[in-house]
């Protein structure tokens, strides 16, 4: 037997758990029981329909006790909603409109000896929206831990944190926002550069799996003992964002699109059921893009596909929306005049191949994935431009060297027994790293030079013995670091991730 | 796509994902239906981190209060299972690094009971250094593949790569020893 089936054989076969482990097990479900339990108590109890005026004055008569009752009392947050939730002037170009949909909220509440203000918020009438809030201590906060970085400690810049337990057992498990029967998803995350030692502010993006109604905002923690508890603030009274509805070319309703978010409704969605998201501006101009990162936060449920804004749009403007080439808009299909900016726009997107007109090349110039240098060395090279410039047929006829060129399901028929290597295909890399590094001195030949002069520098003879260079050159699709892992016939590899503004080296191996 | 099934609520089979979007929305049993699925999985992993049994039980259980707490912030629920091995893996680092240095622990003065229990699983694992245990049972006990596993563990491919590679050379000495004895 070899030695990956024996491995796999002791390691993945069933072993029963110790009695102590089971009983521990069941205690834990016990606890969540008895929460559930809890939770759904305070629904019902709540669950009664109010008409939205009585809503809205039971809203403000609940705030107005719990801030009463607060031991901490008033404290009204400061700071600018807006350029909180969007930090560049770019995204807040478009705000004016929505600004007057912002609810302020500015009250705190004491949750074990911790300050939680909610701040304000924004909703849009398709449940997405932007709550932003602060947690503070004057004995300073618990230590944090970035969700981000597996294992990684938060250190600054806006993220994804999560509070580690505290000297006294105290666990802050952070926020919720919740309708009535159901919890949205939520992504929460730091204002890096307003958050200290002893305050941190986050952004909350949020989309519900339903309409939005009576939501709550809900800040959980577990004290010492693991006994759970919550900080409840209704985000009613304010004003919601209205939305537009989009159709498509037989006239049904597909789309509704909000100045924050927009949100597709039609079976089957899964979160990478969206590849390509474009909204269209009357005067030509693109809006934005998926693949320019342009949902701040995407999630899913059954046949809801919300995408929230990085930035403010205005809907009104908006030609119409392409969804993988479905064209979506505004109002009825047939009362809209077919628009040319409207069509699928795959010639928009097409990347046109490296030049290598200037390159002394031997062979293969019309082919960008694969060429061979005046001295001999034949390099391979993956980028988002090649992926893009290179046919199937191009891409197929290596398919023997690397499996760069397959997709999926070539890689299964062609090379059975390797589809972990699925991480290493055109699928994956065109879903994943979009982009080819944009800096002239990251060109693919470039960086092939500089690999060559690194491996003549530490051993001539190795340098002599190169006959093929593997390069795979490319930008991660949120645009945060340009990505090398060169290798090559010989023992040299080269994997480095620089950042693409400064080309700073983030992180390196030689 | 449903990845897996269980028996829920005696009669009712349904898939994780299913699990999942009723455990979301504040079904207990769905939730504990969803951790009895994966119970073995976690305790797996924990044990490329901890040896102490009682640290593994800590792990889990906290792991799993967490993962009932957070469950709102999910957002793929399919993804459910990268997601909440992520958290333990945190957990689990959090418990290690509370503890002074565990590598030449004697057996035989570890309290309670042990798992797993004496069958290989554990001598394989102790094999290994440190950094290559976790990345060895996700991929060899849960079948994660490296790009997962190089996600969930803020590593590149080419290392968790590398790692197998170099961990598999060792642990081929070690079997290959253990066959000729036998």
């Amino acid at each position: 037997m070899s030695t990956d089936k024996k491995i796999r054989e002791i390691l993945g076969k069933e072993m029963p758990l110790p009695e102590s482990t089971e009983r521990r097990l069941a205690e834990t479900y016990d606890i969540i029981r008895a929460r559930a339990a809890e939770a759904e108590r305070k629904k019902r109890a709540g669950a009664r329909r109010l008409s939205r005026r009585a809503a809205i004055a039971l809203a403000a008569a609940m705030l107005f006790l719990l801030c009463a009752c607060s031991a901490v009392g008033y404290v009204m947050c400061r700071g600018d909603f807006l350029s909180a939730i969007w930090r560049s002037e770019e995204a807040r170009k478009n705000s004016a409109a929505v600004a007057e949909h912002i609810t302020s909220v500015g009250v705190s509440y004491d949750l074990l000896g911790y300050t939680i203000c909610l701040e304000g918020y924004m909703t849009d009438e398709n449940g997405m929206g932007y709550v932003r809030y602060s947690v503070s201590s004057p004995d300073g906060l618990p230590p944090m831990r970035d969700a981000m970085r597996d294992g990684g400690e938060y250190i600054s810049g806006d993220t994804e944190a999560w509070f580690e337990t505290d000297d006294n057992g105290i666990y802050l498990l952070g926020s919720v926002i919740k309708s009535d029967d159901s919890s949205a998803m939520n992504h929460t995350v730091i204002d890096g550069a307003l958050s200290g030692d002893k305050k941190a502010y986050f952004t909350d993006v949020f989309t519900l799996p339903g309409e939005a109604e009576e939501l709550v905002f809900e800040f959980a923690a577990l004290d010492e003992n693991g006994g759970r508890h919550t900080v409840r603030i209704p985000l009613s009274g304010g004003s919601v964002l209205p939305s537009v509805e989009l159709s498509d070319a037989s006239g049904g309703v597909r789309a509704e699109l909000s100045a924050i978010g927009l949100l597709l409704t039609g079976p089957d969605f899964d979160l990478y059921s969206v590849g390509r998201l474009e909204l269209v501006y009357a005067d030509g101009g693109l809006s934005l893009t998926q693949e320019d990162g342009a949902c701040r936060y995407a999630a899913v449920s059954s046949e809801r596909w919300c995408c929230v804004f990085d930035r403010a749009i205005v809907p009104e403007e908006v030609l119409c929306v392409i969804v993988d080439g479905m064209t979506l808009t505004p109002g009825l299909a047939e009362a809209v005049a077919p628009d040319p900016l409207c069509a699928p726009a795959a010639a928009r997107y097409y990347i046109p191949p490296p030049d290598r007109s200037g390159l002394e090349l031997e062979s293969l110039q019309e082919n960008p994935f694969h060429y061979r240098r005046t001295d001999g060395v034949e390099v391979f090279c993956l980028t988002g431009d090649t992926l893009a410039g290179c046919t199937q047929e191009d891409m197929t006829a290596y398919k023997c060297y690397t499996h760069d060129c397959l997709t999926e399901q070539e890689l299964a028929e062609l090379c059975p027994g390797y589809e972990d290597n699925y991480y290493f295909s055109r699928e994956f890399y065109m879903k994943s790293y979009s982009l080819s590094p944009a800096s002239d001195d990251l060109a693919p030949d470039a960086v092939a030079d500089r690999y060559l002069e690194y491996i003549a520098e530490i051993s001539p003879e190795a340098r002599a013995e190169v006959g093929t260079v593997v390069m795979r050159l490319y930008q991660y699709a949120d645009g945060s670091a340009v990505v090398w892992i060169i290798y090559s016939d010989t023992d040299f590899l080269w994997e480095a991730e620089l950042c693409p503004e400064t080309g700073e080296l983030l992180n390196r191996k030689v | 796509m449903c990845d897996g099934a269980v028996k829920y609520a005696v009669t009712e089979v349904v898939c994780v994902k299913e699990l999942v979007r009723k455990a979301r929305a504040g079904d207990a049993e769905a939730f504990v239906a969803l951790i009895e699925m994966h119970k073995q999985s976690f305790c797996k992993i924990a044990r490329g981190f901890l040896r102490r049994a009682a640290d593994i039980d800590d792990a889990v259980s906290e792991t799993v209060l967490v993962c009932w707490e957070k469950l709102p912030t999910l957002r793929r629920n399919e993804a459910f299972r990268a997601w909440a091995v992520r958290i333990l893996i945190n957990k689990c680092r959090d418990i290690a690094a509370s503890q002074p240095e565990q590598t030449d622990i004697d057996e035989s003065c570890i309290e309670g009971e042990t798992f797993p229990p004496k069958d290989g699983f554990g001598e394989l694992v102790d094999a290994l250094d440190e950094n290559s245990r976790a990345i060895f049972v996700l991929y060899y006990a849960e079948g994660f593949k490296i790009r997962e596993i190089a996600d969930i563990l803020g590593l590149s491919e080419g290392t968790v790569g590398s790692r197998l590679a170099r961990g598999r050379e060792r642990l081929r000495g070690i079997i290959e020893k253990g066959g000729r004895e036998q």
